[in-house]
Parts: structure tokens; sequence; C-alpha cells
């Protein structure tokens, strides 16, 4: 599947070791060692992103870990639904989260990392 | 540390129908595969061999004392592919005679430069040098930071999946007197490879019990699961007495494999294959008996990225408002370079998106024995046709649709629509490590 470039040298400008990969016919953005926000633990971890539909999410962004954040309540929990999913030869960790159809790779990342800010 | 090289059948074809070609002076073809690592990190990294070249006619030296010379020109190819793409290069050739060829004496003067001037220009990529005989092959590759060394196994991967390379020597008994059509080297074919079960409950112990009486005789069985009484219902070889030690699943598997076949290897992984990923690229065929959609579409995308053929077996009960409930199942064959689950549509946006919103549960499906049974023996056939090649069956997809209120096992309806299709999803040179 073709990204517009101009969306892919936006990501680039953000995570300048950003991968494209693909694998099953589905694409995937890598983007390693990215600092979280929110007092996370670990407070760096590589992140893939799925900018496709799929499984009922527009996109999704899985995580090499799954973190904690200090600034989460209990109540504010995230729902990480999968859970050591094996894609591209790795495990990966995802919280379950909806963002709108029609962003920008980056609006994609930006949109799932907000959730744990 | 212990290499292989896999190769996909359908490139193997390809390279023997080009090494056969006649050339105007030389008496051997040459050619070039690039290579991919996988299971880098592990002790036994795999060398996948994809995208063959023949070395154009034009670029060969007449020289009576070779069967075959290339010239400089080749040569540069071959460096500028590993240079311009990151891949390694294997010098290819053959000798065509049978059993296990070796190289000759101005083969091992002439192609280890080659590989050294690839590692020289390459160094973090796998380079080497393979011949194949007529039935067989031996290679020797130099890893990253490594001399030149022979290379343990080499596997043609396809219809038929078989091991190329020199094979411990294989003590044939009476025991495989009755299965003989199989072929002279059936035995010994299918005790080579190393198989893996991932699930051992309902149709997993099955195959488990099947595949050792067959001859298969090294396994790797994944499963975290302890028995249950539940599971007595079906789970072939499970007792009361493990119920109540609560023993795992694939603790009976390898009780009920070792007590068929003393001489087995077998490595029981009690844990998700995902957690261990490393053991399960190291099988030459995997049996998938798992519940889930979001499951296989993870285990088919690791087989195809490690060249193993996946054969996938379930059954699922339907309750049916006024009527009887419905018993339905499948068989699978996925082989690389044929159509996948995608292709054929049974992995779907639909199903996929519709157990994700359960958040991956599976749930708890009505499971019994005989259908199990079926599917599994089923498995097992086409698992020992894939190694034996007995059928002459022409080879790729295989999907094969089971209706448990007729006793029915016939091809599913989608199987003529797709089988003759290449796949899209899983392309043959993306293969090994990403």
């Amino acid at each position: 599947m073709q990204f517009p470039i101009e969306q892919i040298d936006e990501l680039r400008s953000i995570y300048p070791d950003v991968k494209q990969m693909e694998e099953g016919g589905t694409p995937y953005f890598l983007l390693p060692n990215v600092s979280l926000p929110g007092g996370a633990t670990p407070a760096t971890v590589d992140l893939l992103l799925r900018p496709v539909h799929m499984d009922g999410y527009d996109s999704r962004l899985f995580y090499s870990q799954q973190p904690t954040f200090a600034n989460r309540t209990h109540q504010e929990a995230l729902n990480w639904n999968a859970q050591g999913v094996h894609m591209l030869s790795r495990n990966w960790y995802a919280f379950s989260w909806r963002t709108k159809p029609g962003l920008t790779l980056a609006q994609m990342v930006a949109m799932h990392l907000r959730a744990v800010r | 540390m212990k290499t292989q090289v896999r190769i996909a059948r359908q490139l193997y074809n390809r390279i023997m129908a080009d090494m056969g070609r006649p050339h105007s002076f030389a008496y051997e073809r040459i050619g070039f595969c690039r290579a991919r690592i996988g299971n880098e990190k592990s002790s036994n990294p795999i060398i996948f061999l994809a995208e063959y070249w023949s070395v154009p006619d034009d670029q060969y030296i007449a020289d009576e004392y070779a069967g075959a010379r290339i010239n400089s020109e080749a040569i540069r190819n071959a460096l500028q592919s590993s240079l311009s793409d990151d891949v390694g290069i294997f010098h290819i050739h053959m000798h065509d005679f049978p059993g296990i060829p070796s190289f000759s004496p101005m083969d091992r003067r002439e192609i280890p430069r080659i590989v050294q001037s690839l590692t020289f220009t390459n160094p973090g990529v796998p380079h080497g040098m393979l011949v194949f005989g007529r039935d067989k092959a031996y290679a020797e590759v130099c890893m990253p930071n490594d001399i030149l060394r022979p290379v343990d196994r080499i596997t043609v991967v396809g219809h038929p999946t078989q091991v190329l390379s020199a094979l411990p020597k294989f003590a044939n008994s009476d025991r495989f007197s009755r299965q003989t059509f199989l072929g002279h080297d059936a035995p010994e074919r299918i005790d080579s490879l190393k198989i893996g079960i991932v699930g051992l409950s309902g149709g997993g112990s099955h195959i488990a019990q099947q595949a050792s009486h067959t001859g298969f005789a090294n396994f790797a069985l994944f499963d975290a699961q302890a028995i249950d009484c539940s599971n007595l219902n079906r789970l072939v070889g499970g007792t009361e007495d493990d119920v109540l030690k609560g023993r795992l699943k694939i603790s009976i598997a390898d009780r009920v494999i070792t007590s068929i076949n003393g001489l087995a290897n077998t490595e029981p992984v009690p844990a998700r294959w995902q957690d261990f990923p490393e053991s399960l690229r190291s099988c030459d065929i995997v049996f998938g008996c798992l519940d889930g959609f979001d499951e296989r579409r993870q285990l088919e995308a690791a087989c195809r990225r490690y060249l193993i053929p996946l054969i996938d077996v379930g059954m699922d009960v339907t309750e049916m408002t006024g009527k009887p409930p419905r018993m339905a199942g499948q068989v699978i064959l996925s082989l690389p370079g044929y159509p996948c689950f995608h292709c054929i549509g049974f992995l779907n946006e639909r199903n996929l998106a519709a157990e994700a919103a359960r958040y991956g549960d599976a749930g708890i499906n009505p499971q019994v024995v005989w259908p199990n049974g079926v599917l599994a023996s089923t498995a097992v056939g086409i698992a020992v046709d894939l190694v034996t090649d007995w059928r002459k069956s022409k080879p790729g997809l295989i999907y094969k649709s089971y209706d448990g209120n007729s006793d029915n096992l016939t091809d599913h309806p989608r199987f003529e629509y797709v089988s003759d299709r290449g796949c899209p999803h899983y392309p043959l040179d993306a293969l090994g490590d990403p």
C-alpha cells in the first residue's frame, strides 16, 4: 500500500528512524526508541503504527512493551486488549483506542499517544 | 551454532531447470541467489535463499580445465547486488550426480575467493557457496564476523519438503513395513523433519499420536495449559490421573509420543509459541490447532516468513433454531508461495473484527473427539504426502471443508476459484527477520 510521500516525510520529521514495513499485505511503520509521555515505565519503547482499518480499528499503535503510567489513576486504566501479538517477528502490545478516519500518519500517532498523556 | 539453509521448492525447481541448460562451451552452469537471514539472534540461524539469477552466457570464460568459469563482470554484478539491497549472496552451481555432492579442488580454490570478496563488500550479511547434486546438496556459509563453515542442514520447502543435506544414518526396521507404498526412503524422509504442533488439545493430541505412529520423530510442542476435566472427552492420551495431577497438555503429548517411539526428540514448550518463536522457526512443518482467527493470522504470518508449511485444523458446532446443531470444520494446507488464509477468505475483516470486538476471546466452543479425529487424521495424511509425495498430487493449496452432520470431507467451494493463484500477501522474497 502506498502512502503520500508528504505524510511519510512528516512522520520522519518527528521520528527520524521510522521504517516502513509490510507483513501479510498489511503496512506498518516502525518507530524505534520513542520517549513516552506521562511518566511511563519504561520511558522509551519501540512503537509500531498500523495505519489501515483492521480488526474494527481505523488504525492501531502497538508498543514493544506494555508500559505503566504514573500519572494515571486506576479508573483511567487503559484497556490493553492486544497482549503479545506476534507481528514482524516480535511481540507487541496495544490498548483499545479508536481514532477517526482520514488522519495523516503523524496525526494517527499523535492521537494514539494523546491517550497516555 | 548450527546453521541451516531453506529454499522454496518453486525456486529450487527453477534453479535445477537452469542448471540443466547447455552452454556453448562450459560444462556447468553458475548462478547466484540472494540470501536473507532469519532467527539471527538464536544459536540456530536460518538462511533463506531467494531471487536466483543465472550468469549470462557471455559472462563465461572458456577454460578447458574448469567445468565453468565466470568473468569479473559476473562477480561484480553479485557484489553490487549485495551492496545495493543489503542482502547476502550465495554462489550456486551443480554437479549432476546422485548423492551428496562436494566442491572439487578447483571449486575450493576459486569460489571461496568470491565469497571473500562478497564478505569484504558487505560484511554484515551471510554469504556462501552451494553445490547441488541431482537429489542432494552441500553448502558452506560465512556468517557475519565468522569464517566459511559447512551448513548443517539444507531443506527444500514445498511439495515435497525434504532435507537435501547429509542425514544421520537411519536404522530402518519392521516398524514401517506396512507403509512401504510411501516410497523406499519415506521412513528416512519423515524421520528427518521436525514438526511443530501448536495447541495440544482436541486436534493437536490426535496429531501428536498419529504423527509419532507414522514415523515423525522430532517435535516441538506448544501449549501453556494443563488438562482439565472438560478435556477428557477428546484429548487423546489424557487420563483422570492427569486431571488430578494438573499435568500440562504438552507433557501428555510428550508421553504419548515417546511411548510410541522411545527415540523421539521432543521439545515441550509450556507457553505460547509467540514467547518462544525460535523454537517454532526451527520446525519444518507446523500444525496449527488453534481456536481464534487472530491467533491463526499470527501463526501463518510467522510460518510464511520463515518458509514453513502450515496445516490448520479446526471445528465448531453452531446451535440452530428449530434444527439440529451444525457441526463444521476445516483442514487447510498453507504452503509458501500459494494462496494463504487471506487469499481464500478464511481470514477476513469480518471475522477478525468480530473476534476483536470480543477482545480476542474465541469463546468456549463445543468440541468432541470424532471430528477432531477426522480432521487431525486428514492433516497427518497431508503432512505425509507433503514429505513423501506418494500421491503425486498437484502441489499447492489444500482447503478441505468438513460437514459433521453428513460425515463429508470435501474441497471447500472456494478452493477451485483460488487454488491456482499465487499469494500477493506473502511474496516468496519476503523471508527471514524483518
